[in-house]
């Protein structure tokens, strides 16, 4: 597992801003390029020289941005980081902005892993969602991606929209199984504070999306795609290394609007998630050492979302205690309850567990 | 001069809404007892909870002064409970008096409630003043409010001032009429004395303080006095009026409503309706209609948080020493830990205690469903007194149950006459007579078993008249009845603090509407738990919360677990309301949702 040091940068601009969407964002394109002087600044400020074996430009809508942006960012990142030569680096797009030009730049910066949200292949439910793609789209941005040899490309999907049904779920994993993609995440909508969603009382249910989940997880396991953490799907090889890092306490450095960090001394620090604040030269808002019975706790929390699992040993030796003692009871109702497994050393949660999560590490911490 | 013939003393009668504290406030106002600027509005209501609920539990006396064609008269206004658990201290405010101030809203006529209250009035040989209130709206009657008044209650209105509390309209001349219509008191002060205790409260400072009327005799600090049901002794220290602080004065005599304090630790010494006098020259009879009090409607009190138990214990304490009336005992439930079984006057009463433990004491609590005292009747011949349904014992060694039964007064315009019967039947009540006390009024008289009226009795007689209906009532005695305790399981386990006694006719229908409700309030758990309710080992109603399916938060993006963190504390937070019956979580909310189901 690759637990050395990522970068993640937020890029914050949209077409427009989607119905369920939370993620900092704005629509202002005359922000773009003041943003991207305001990211250099505190790339540059905060880099250190330290190797990076996974940078993940995500947003917000990176594809939107002017032409040479991501070459100025990538720039400003190798010129302060060291990428390892094996170094997994994504940006992520909208079918609608994914053009020649815009994989021609990635391509030109060393980018070797585009993630596309498609959210769906139905017309209507892309209008609910209030994506400004249609249902094709998808194919042809793939399509261009790979032209310009480009081929680790994710897709993510979201499921229990309203009106959703579990036979149009099944259409689009077909779908995308269809153009034989490598890695695909399907999320399950969730109802975010301040998005249209949460104004309109939107609601999702659960028992339906653990139902679509069932589906999405047999189709894609039938087709070669192995399911390494709640949300992500990949053929073998190509699991998102800077995706698992998050979950097993990797330093990473957030540079943007909202963007998040874990520095050494398990610093956790926040960017303000106001633009123009951001872009005004105030960064970090908040940042804290995290005690050592809440990291604890965030390793059960984070390190149960993936297949991998949490490794009893090192747990026991980082915070030493004895987890299967502790937890004796909670651990084997747990199991008799079919929602988590503990085979060579390792605590897992179960496919049945992955959906329960929450209720799971309630039960361990 | 004899003193007493410038004294007058009165309480004011009214509907809850028809403006007594407003009329209390403008009296204070107009005499000059308080400016307007220094008094907080319905300033008689010192409680939070009796200013928002706009009903009056303790009972505040206020002394004013107020000139009449060149003489100065005092006047105390004694003001009472509006609400039939503190009947009680009714009639004893109402035996401190000479008179009373009815007011009738000129916008809605007598209310039947007003009724009863006023027959005890006249029961006590008071004079009553009635005050047409309300002028100011656009609807007020005021010329057919005299004539309800004088057809209904049968009292002479033609004089009766119309006024407007609100606006301050004629308030002169309530006070002028309560001179001229209220007879003076005729105590001898030169008799042994002789005061009622008609209230008491607790001042940390003070100590349990007596609001007395001085019927005969004089008291003054220094005194040994006596409490004669008590059979206490103490040493006044201090005596005084209420202007409407509390005021020192050198002495109270025959005629004069003050306060009393002599060093008391508890009111339990001070309590309501007993008689004061002097220790060495003690008078011969005290004053009548004393009655010890007696706790009627029982519940299980508990802390949401269990650490919190000494902290409502202290609570607790605290309240009882200005509350004679509350009961309580350590009690502990396999549910919900320990806490206490508390004893209280009637359910406002319990509702004010629950309210002022969380309010004023900051506590979170969980209550069980109201109960009554059983008397249970051992097959070995035991008696035993329960009201807690745990402590029943089992079904095999109960001969028989009596429970209480209350003669029920229900005043009600006609047209509910149907409603009210129903309800009435569904509540095992028997309907004794009914008497129209004119044309728009109807007196119903129910036996009703008290089991029945703690429960949601109030409610539904409010839903079914739309509020129109009031209803008084008194223990009447007890009754052999089919009583059999309702349990419920939850995944298997009996959950002490659910089971109920009940009559067996509604021990289905109960059962029934409770695992229901307790589907709707649980939530969903890892695996599926069945909720059933039971008399013995017999299930009569079962219901399934299905097992949760999916919780987790798909997304974690850019390294931001701050959301999954917040989602983990508050569900730690959650886990801490929760009581663990058996395997099974239940929310404290759940234990109280229960108390309010329609059956």
């Amino acid at each position: 597992m690759d637990k050395r040091r990522a970068i993640y940068i937020h890029i914050p601009f949209c077409k427009r801003k989607c119905n369920y969407c939370a993620f900092v964002s704005v629509c202002d394109e005359s922000k773009q390029k003041p943003y991207i002087k305001a990211l250099k600044n505190e790339i540059e400020k905060r880099g250190n020289g330290a190797e990076i074996s996974t940078v993940y430009v995500g947003g917000g809508t990176p594809s939107t941005l002017y032409k040479g942006a991501i070459t100025e960012v990538l720039n400003c990142v190798k010129n302060n980081f060291v990428l390892t030569p094996d170094c997994e680096i994504t940006v992520e797009g909208n079918p609608d902005s994914i053009t020649d030009d815009f994989c021609v730049e990635c391509k030109q910066n060393g980018v070797n892993r585009i993630s596309m949200g498609v959210q769906s292949t139905c017309n209507e439910i892309l209008t609910t969602l209030g994506r400004i793609h249609d249902k094709t789209a998808y194919l042809c941005a793939i399509e261009t991606v790979r032209n310009h040899g480009i081929f680790n490309i994710s897709c993510d999907l979201i499921i229990g929209v309203p009106n959703q049904s579990r036979e149009q779920v099944r259409a689009d994993v077909l779908e995308l199984i269809n153009t034989d993609i490598p890695h695909i995440s399907v999320y399950a909508l969730t109802i975010e504070e301040g998005t249209p969603f949460y104004r309109d009382n939107v609601t999702v249910d659960e028992d339906l999306q653990a139902d679509m989940y069932d589906d999405v997880f047999a189709l894609l396991t039938k087709n070669g795609y192995n399911r390494y953490e709640v949300s992500n799907f990949a053929k073998s090889g190509f699991e998102s290394r800077h995706n698992t890092k998050y979950w097993y306490g990797a330093i990473y450095y957030g540079f943007g609007a909202s963007a998040h960090s874990l520095s050494d001394g398990f610093i956790r620090s926040e960017n303000t998630s106001d633009v123009d604040d951001y872009i005004n030269g105030i960064t970090t808002v908040s940042s804290r050492v995290i005690p050592i019975e809440e990291r604890k706790e965030e390793a059960i929390m984070l390190n149960l979302r993936t297949v991998y699992g949490l490794d009893i040993n090192d747990f026991n030796v980082k915070f030493s205690c004895d987890l299967l003692r502790d937890k004796a009871d909670e651990i084997s109702k747990l199991k008799k309850l079919g929602l988590v497994s503990v085979k060579n050393g390792i605590l897992s949660a179960t496919d049945k567990g992955f959906y329960l999560l929450n209720s799971i590490i309630t039960e361990l911490i | 001069m004899d003193k007493q013939r410038n004294i007058r003393n009165f309480c004011i009668i009214a509907h809850i809404d028809h403006g007594k504290s407003t009329l209390a406030d403008r009296l204070i106002e107009v005499t000059g007892t308080k400016t307007k600027r220094e008094m907080e509005d319905q300033l008689l209501d010192s409680m939070d909870i009796e200013r928002e609920r706009g009903i009056t539990i303790k009972l505040t006396p206020v002394r004013m002064k107020y000139n009449y064609e060149g003489e100065e008269y005092t006047l105390n206004l004694i003001d009472t409970p509006g609400h039939v658990d503190f009947t009680n201290e009714v009639s004893r405010s109402l035996a401190a008096c000479e008179g009373a101030i009815l007011i009738v809203d000129a916008t809605q006529g007598v209310e039947a409630q007003t009724l009863a209250n006023v027959y005890l009035a006249v029961d006590n040989d008071l004079e009553i003043l009635p005050v047409i209130n309300k002028i100011d709206l656009p609807s007020a009657q005021v010329e057919a409010t005299r004539k309800e008044i004088e057809d209904v209650i049968g009292i002479e209105a033609s004089d009766a001032p119309a006024i407007s509390a609100k606006d301050g309209i004629n308030i002169e001349s309530v006070l002028e009429q309560a001179v001229l219509t209220f007879p003076p008191p005729k105590g001898n002060v030169d008799a042994p004395l002789k005061a009622l205790i008609f209230d008491s409260f607790y001042d940390n400072y003070l100590g349990a303080v007596c609001l007395v009327r001085v019927i005969d005799g004089k008291i003054k600090s220094g005194m040994k006095i006596r409490m004669m049901h008590k059979h206490k002794e103490f040493d006044c220290v201090e005596v005084g009026v209420f202007s409407p602080e509390m005021q020192k004065t050198e002495c109270l005599q025959a005629g004069d409503v003050g306060y009393v304090c002599a060093s008391i630790k508890n009111v339990e010494d001070t309590a309501p309706g007993d008689t004061i006098t002097d220790a060495g020259n003690p008078t011969k009879e005290p004053c009548p209609g004393y009655k010890p009090v007696q706790p009627v409607v029982y519940c299980g009190i508990f802390p949401v948080d269990g650490s919190k138990y000494n902290e409502l214990k202290d609570a607790l304490e605290k309240l009882k020493l200005s509350d004679a009336a509350l009961f309580f005992e350590p009690e502990v439930s396999t549910a919900l830990g320990f806490g206490f079984r508390c004893g209280f006057l009637g359910l406002l009463h319990m509702e004010i205690i629950e309210e002022r433990l969380e309010r004023e004491f900051n506590l979170d609590l969980i209550t069980t469903a109201p109960s009554v005292n059983y008397n249970v009747y051992k097959t070995n011949g035991e008696m035993l007194t329960v009201t807690n349904p745990s402590n029943l014992p089992p079904i095999a060694e109960i001969d028989h149950i009596e429970e209480p039964v209350v003669t029920a007064y229900i005043y009600t315009p006609p047209e509910y006459i149907g409603s009210i019967m129903e309800l009435c039947m569904e509540k095992r009540g028997v309907s004794v007579d009914m008497t129209y006390l004119d044309a728009t009024r109807v007196k119903m008289h129910f036996e009703i078993p008290l089991n029945e009226i703690v429960f949601d009795f109030f409610d539904g007689l409010k839903s079914r008249t739309r509020g129109y209906a009031s209803l008084d009532y008194e223990i009447k005695g007890y009754e052999k009845s089919e009583l059999v305790k309702l349990d419920i399981l939850l995944n298997n386990d009996v959950c002490d603090a659910l089971s109920l006694i009940v009559h067996r006719d509604k021990a289905y229908g109960r059962g029934r509407a409770l695992a229901e409700k307790l589907k709707e309030v649980i939530p969903r758990q890892l695996f599926e738990i069945p909720i059933q309710a039971a008399i013995g080992g017999k299930i009569i109603a079962r219901e399934t919360v299905k097992a949760m399916r999916k919780d987790v938060l798909a997304k974690c993006y850019g390294g931001d677990i701050t959301r999954k963190k917040k989602l983990l504390e508050k569900q730690k937070e959650g886990k801490k309301r929760m009581r663990q019956v058996g395997s099974v979580e239940i929310p404290s909310e759940a234990f109280m949702s229960v108390l309010k189901i329609d059956t």
